[in-house]
């Protein structure tokens, strides 16, 4: 290696290197300076040509036409290979992530190692989660790195933190997800998926629709099939929740259904049927009663509630049977519900397991938000990072619209799962995660390819990991039906 | 006495055996070597200064010439194109200072060959010899550059002057070459065909137009500064107004030379070639007639491209022998490795003294 240091601005380095050596984006190098004893920890965030004096007037070496010239060189000291190897010389664009000394990582990046004497080398990634002392205790195998070795990430990383996963369509952040979901039900952990496009229902099925060994731990609920609860399992907490939040019931109206709702409670006669009754009888104003209707149509028809106890689903029960057999995956299948049936269905579901937990009845739970944006009301997003965190719902948002998850949640986020963007705005947007800088992050996502994803935060102790994330042996529903493959085969 | 030549109606194409006859490159390589093997593992300052220390070669300091009765002057001005597919050669040598060492400095020289072959440019680059010239060896490489580039030897020569007669013999070198390997051709060469009658350098300029007479080449020699004038002013000038292409013939007996001992081998011709393009001295060897010199014009106007007035093969040739900053720093890195050269800065007295009033002097 003949690498050398040329410049240090900040925590940004730039480093000579020439084309024999293999230096790639998202790589990381060591800048050892054997005098001062340490050595600097730098990623290569960008790799650009080295700026060679005369490169302009090698490339206008060319004639007035079209056509290069070709022609024979007789260079008996073969000098010209020197010149094109000057020619090709890249500058590596770098951020320093710390400082190594007596094997201790420290994150100070104050200090200038020497130009002269310095000795830089590739630090392997598996050396550096080493160094960086990220732990394997509850592993979970996410694929491999640029330098195709396992990349190995300790589930306890994303106990009780909040999560992104976030790119392109087509990059792979459900396939990173599921595997996370997986990963996570296989060390005990309880994972509720709110599936927007039904892609988690065969997560217990192997690529040939067999059973596979997490088949017992999934569990798939349709809300209006086999997801019913009832008006008493609801309770009056949830439900003026969900009459406010999500169909905007206004005050007034929503006092008369309280009164409402606790005539019947106290009657002992809480259906939908005597809802529908007794919002007809009530004396009330008939705006409010026409309210009131419009909301009692509405919650009818999501085919959610029901009537007969038999019908219902104990999520409770459900939730502890997850927990007492080693962990598992509820997943909450919203593919044929209408946008408000999601909002109620999500809603209601998020109040039963806010309830549990602050009861201690479960433990905690690890939520999969695909596309919360479509689901999620406006106050609930502060409401997850920071009351629910704390009572043990620790969210993954998946998105591909990171312009729909707050500027705030990104700032808190504790993880961040990268795949590609190209849009601007897109990587404005995901710039602003506070666990990495935000050149780091454009340059890098840029250019991933599909199923690479740059890791940010607690998993990989906050040094930015490239990783190619590993095929799953599950058959997959989110792949994109398309009509001319179809046409093909038949 | 005009030696009579053939023109072959078809010209046919038979370029290039330049590597038939390596005995100067050989010499040169052993050169470079002998010279370079003296500096190993020692220090070495590199340069790259491309503005002061690039040199294609020194010319024969010419006198100024001038030119008396403008009425005699003939101007053609009617030059039609001969698209005849003749073959334009172009050659062109360059030098560069690429360090120094504490016995002397570090140069290294390279050639080029461009022709138009079916209307593609092709080019043949010897190249670079990198050289470590001092003053106990200068006399060597002198003496060893022979015929290419004849010298006084009782002359003292700075040793940057030496870096240029390097630069002179792989030139006159490649002159003779091609004047020997190619016929029925265009043989561009950057310069004029003028020489001090005292110098040997005549006798080797005289054999290489003769080569190429015998192989029915003809020699045109395109000078981008000219010391040729009428009424104390450059005669290039005079052409500025006239419709291109044309051409101004200027007859020996109109010049006078102010320094008798300076001999032309070639006619002088003022060439305006295009309407955008600046106008050159263009010699043409003398010994043809008069006829095939303005035809030689002619075709080269008919098989070139002629770009602001400057054929683009000779242009190329310039491009292609030149050093850019890339190249020296490559050739430095080469020195540095394969003779182990430790890279040193030395002070600089001058900048040191005068601080950012310490600039130029460069060699006293």
């Amino acid at each position: 290696m003949s690498m050398r240091l040329y410049k240090k601005i900040g925590n940004t380095i730039h480093i000579i290197s020439f084309p024999d050596e293999e230096i790639e984006k998202g790589g990381y190098l060591v800048i050892e300076d054997k005098k001062a004893g340490k050595s600097m920890i730098a990623q290569v965030i960008d790799i650009q040509f080295a700026n060679v004096p005369g490169i302009m007037e090698e490339l206008l070496r060319e004639p007035l036409i079209d056509d290069p010239v070709k022609g024979e060189d007789i260079d008996p000291f073969d000098i010209t290979s020197h010149i094109l190897y000057v020619q090709d010389a890249r500058l590596l664009i770098c951020k320093s992530y710390g400082t190594l000394k007596d094997g201790r990582l420290s994150p100070d990046s104050s200090w200038l190692p020497s130009r002269t004497h310095s000795v830089i080398y590739r630090l392997p990634i598996e050396r550096l989660m080493e160094i960086a002392g990220i732990t394997k205790s509850f592993p979970i195998n996410l694929g491999e790195t640029m330098e195709m070795t396992p990349i190995i990430i300790d589930a306890s990383g994303l106990d009780g933190k909040l999560n992104i996963i976030t790119g392109r369509k087509g990059t792979g952040k459900s396939h990173l997800s599921k595997l996370l979901v997986l990963g996570l039900i296989e060390h005990g952990a309880t994972v509720i998926v709110l599936d927007l496009n039904g892609e988690y229902k065969n997560l217990g099925l192997n690529i040939n629709g067999e059973e596979n060994e997490f088949s017992k731990k999934i569990h798939v609920l349709t809300p209006g099939e086999n997801f019913k609860l009832t008006l008493k399992e609801v309770g009056l907490g949830v439900m003026m929740r969900i009459l406010v939040h999500a169909l905007d019931l206004p005050g007034t109206s929503s006092r008369e259904f309280r009164h409402i709702w606790r005539f019947l409670e106290e009657r002992g006669l809480l259906s939908l049927h005597e809802l529908g009754e007794a919002i007809r009888r009530w004396q009330c104003n008939q705006q409010v009663k026409d309210a009131l209707f419009s909301r009692y149509y509405t919650i009818l028809h999501t085919n959610f509630f029901a009537d007969d106890p038999k019908e219902s689903l104990n999520f409770e029960s459900l939730l502890r049977e997850v927990e007492d057999n080693g962990g598992g995956a509820i997943i909450i299948d919203l593919s044929s519900s209408s946008t408000i049936d999601r909002q109620i269905i999500v809603e209601c579901m998020l109040a039963k397991i806010q309830d549990l937990l602050s009861q201690w009845k479960i433990r905690a739970i690890f939520l999969f938000a695909e596309e919360a944006h479509l689901y999620l009301r406006e106050t609930y997003w502060d409401d997850i990072v920071t009351r629910m965190r704390h009572f043990g719902v620790f969210t993954t948002f998946i998105t591909n619209q990171p312009n729909t998850i707050k500027e705030n949640i990104y700032r808190q986020a504790d993880n961040i799962f990268l795949f590609n963007f190209v849009n601007e705005h897109d990587l404005e947007t995901i710039s602003r995660a506070a666990r990495v800088d935000a050149e780091t992050t454009i340059s890098i996502v840029r250019d991933l390819p599909p199923h690479y994803c740059l890791i940010l935060g607690e998993v990989v102790k906050d040094f930015p990991i490239i990783a190619k994330i590993r095929p799953l042996n599950i058959k997959t529903m989110g792949e994109t039906r398309l009509f001319f493959a179809e046409k093909g085969k038949s | 006495m005009i030696e009579q030549i053939h023109y072959a109606t078809t010209p046919k194409y038979n370029f290039p055996q330049i590597r038939e006859n390596m005995s100067l490159p050989k010499r040169f390589i052993e050169l470079s070597l002998n010279s370079m093997s003296e500096i190993k593992e020692r220090c070495f300052q590199p340069w790259i200064d491309l503005s002061n220390l690039q040199v294609e070669r020194i010319e024969e300091q010419e006198d100024i010439i001038e030119v008396y009765g403008k009425d005699t002057l003939s101007l053609i001005s009617s030059l039609e194109p001969v698209p005849d597919g003749t073959p334009i050669i172009a050659i062109d040598t360059s030098s560069i200072k690429v360090g120094e060492t504490g016995s002397g400095i570090i140069c290294a020289v390279r050639g080029a060959v461009v022709w138009n072959e079916k209307k593609r440019y092709k080019y043949l680059r010897l190249g670079p010899f990198p050289f470590h010239i001092t003053e106990e060896n200068r006399k060597e490489i002198l003496s060893i550059l022979g015929q290419y580039s004849p010298i006084n030897f009782g002359s003292s020569l700075f040793l940057i002057e030496i870096q240029s007669r390097l630069c002179n013999a792989l030139e006159k070198w490649i002159q003779m070459m091609i004047s020997r390997s190619v016929s029925d051709s265009i043989i561009l060469w950057d310069g004029s065909l003028t020489s001090k009658s005292s110098s040997g350098y005549l006798d080797t300029l005289a054999g290489i137009l003769r080569n190429a007479r015998n192989n029915s080449n003809i020699v045109l020699s395109f000078s981008k500064a000219s010391t040729v004038r009428f009424l104390g002013r450059r005669i290039t000038d005079l052409l500025s107004k006239h419709k291109a292409p044309c051409i101004l013939e200027i007859e020996e007996e109109m010049l006078s030379l102010s320094s008798k001992n300076l001999r032309l081998l070639g006619k002088i011709y003022v060439a305006r070639l295009n309407d955008k393009g600046y106008t050159f001295r263009v010699d043409v060897d003398r010994s043809l007639p008069k006829e095939i010199q303005i035809i030689a014009i002619q075709r080269l106007l008919g098989n070139d491209i002629i770009f602001q007035g400057y054929p683009e093969a000779l242009r190329l040739a310039h491009i292609f022998s030149t050093f850019t900053a890339s190249d020296v720093i490559g050739i430095q890195r080469f020195i540095a490795r394969e003779y182990g050269l430790k890279v040193v800065t030395w002070p600089n007295i001058r900048k040191a003294l005068f601080g950012p009033f310490g600039t130029g002097g460069a060699g006293d």
